[in-house]
């Protein structure tokens, strides 16, 4: 048996119930192989500390309380709200998170929509240049709308120094 | 499929609502038992393991029998534990601590204490395992199914379940030797 084979068998051994001949096929191994010897080691350990957490039980009075409430949600019609609303549902520990979160977004909003309208800005450098720029431009210079883009982004954007006088103003 | 687990589901079939009762008797503790091992609280387990057999009352009338029923109930037990983690790791505010906030230390003998540290170290260790390793150590090692059945209801090779086994319990080995040397 080569290490590969037997760290598979150990896992059978340690986590799980084995046919006698593999274990004795695996001890055989062990016997020659300090490494895997190491490995078992830990993984029994570890197995063994894992095991001997207790299973989580449920309160007292439990049970027939969720076979009643069982019994209700399975009477309940199927609508599509319901099942959009148990999709969407939050778990219960996370209840007030939620809430909270959904607090900041109301204020958020509201903070937005209940805020004075802003001043008016002067026009953008690329609405001063599209009157200028007509179909027969467009037709004879197919990239002419990527080149607009590369410069707004550029030397066209608009927080960036002008370079040249401004455009007289369009016919 | 368990010849029981075949009768029951026959016989909802034919319309005993009685059947599934019997069902649910049979197999909420497992179930709730998997959710609870890997969800944070009680109420969550409670709620998922709720929901399971809502789907599988659903669901009943097409199983077609091909796999057993415990193993598609885990499967729809697994899969919404997963959903679950999903939707909280969404929400990382949530504590980890809340899992081991339910089993306060007792006060009593030192030994007693001690068993209750260790108890809840494994638990945190456990829940820092991936979702997936953390539903493969519980059904192997809790639960007892065999690595074919795990794969099963993974929907993954049987060996991609063992070597995700090997690395859960390596990593839970360094995640417990290092919580136990800053200990000491």
């Amino acid at each position: 048996m080569q290490c590969p084979e037997a760290r598979d068998a150990l896992l059978e051994i340690i986590t799980g119930r084995t046919p006698p001949d593999l274990r004795r096929a695996v001890a055989v191994h062990l016997a020659d192989c300090p490494e895997c010897r190491a490995v078992a080691g830990e993984l029994e350990e570890t197995a063994a500390l894992l095991r001997a957490v207790p299973d989580p039980a449920p309160p007292e009075g439990f049970w027939p309380d969720f076979t009643l409430r069982l019994e209700e949600r399975i009477r309940e019609p199927v609508t599509v709200g319901g099942r959009l609303r148990r999709w969407f549902r939050t778990p219960p520990s996370l209840v007030p998170a939620a809430a909270t979160a959904a607090a900041a977004l109301v204020f958020a909003i509201s903070s937005v929509v209940l805020r004075p309208p802003l001043p008016p800005t002067a026009p953008s450098p690329a609405a001063l240049v599209a009157p200028y720029i007509t179909d027969s431009m467009r037709a004879l210079m197919p990239h002419l709308d990527e080149a607009v883009q590369i410069w707004q982004s550029g030397l066209g954007a608009e927080n960036a120094e002008p370079l040249l006088e401004p455009l007289p103003q369009a016919p | 499929m368990d010849q029981e687990d075949a009768a029951l589901v026959e016989a909802f079939k034919r319309g005993e609502e009685s059947a599934f009762t019997a069902l649910v008797i049979k197999y909420r503790e497992t179930v709730y038992r998997i959710a609870r091992r890997m969800v944070a609280n009680h109420e969550d387990g409670a709620d998922i393991t709720q929901e399971v057999f809502i789907r599988a009352h659903r669901a009943l009338p097409r199983f077609d029998g091909r796999s057993h029923l415990r193993t598609w109930l885990y499967r729809i037990t697994v899969n919404l534990c997963l959903d679950y983690q999903e939707r909280r790791n969404r929400h990382p505010w949530v504590d980890l601590e809340e899992i081991t906030a339910e089993a306060p230390v007792e006060t009593g003998p030192v030994a007693q204490a001690e068993a209750e540290a260790t108890r809840q170290a494994i638990t945190r260790a456990v829940a820092v395992l991936p979702p997936r390793q953390r539903a493969m150590v519980t059904l192997r090692l809790y639960q007892d199914l065999p690595y074919g059945e795990i794969a099963r209801i993974m929907g993954c090779s049987e060996g991609t379940v063992k070597a995700t086994m090997f690395a859960a319990l390596r990593k839970l080995r360094g995640l417990l030797a290092t919580e136990w040397s800053e200990k000491r």
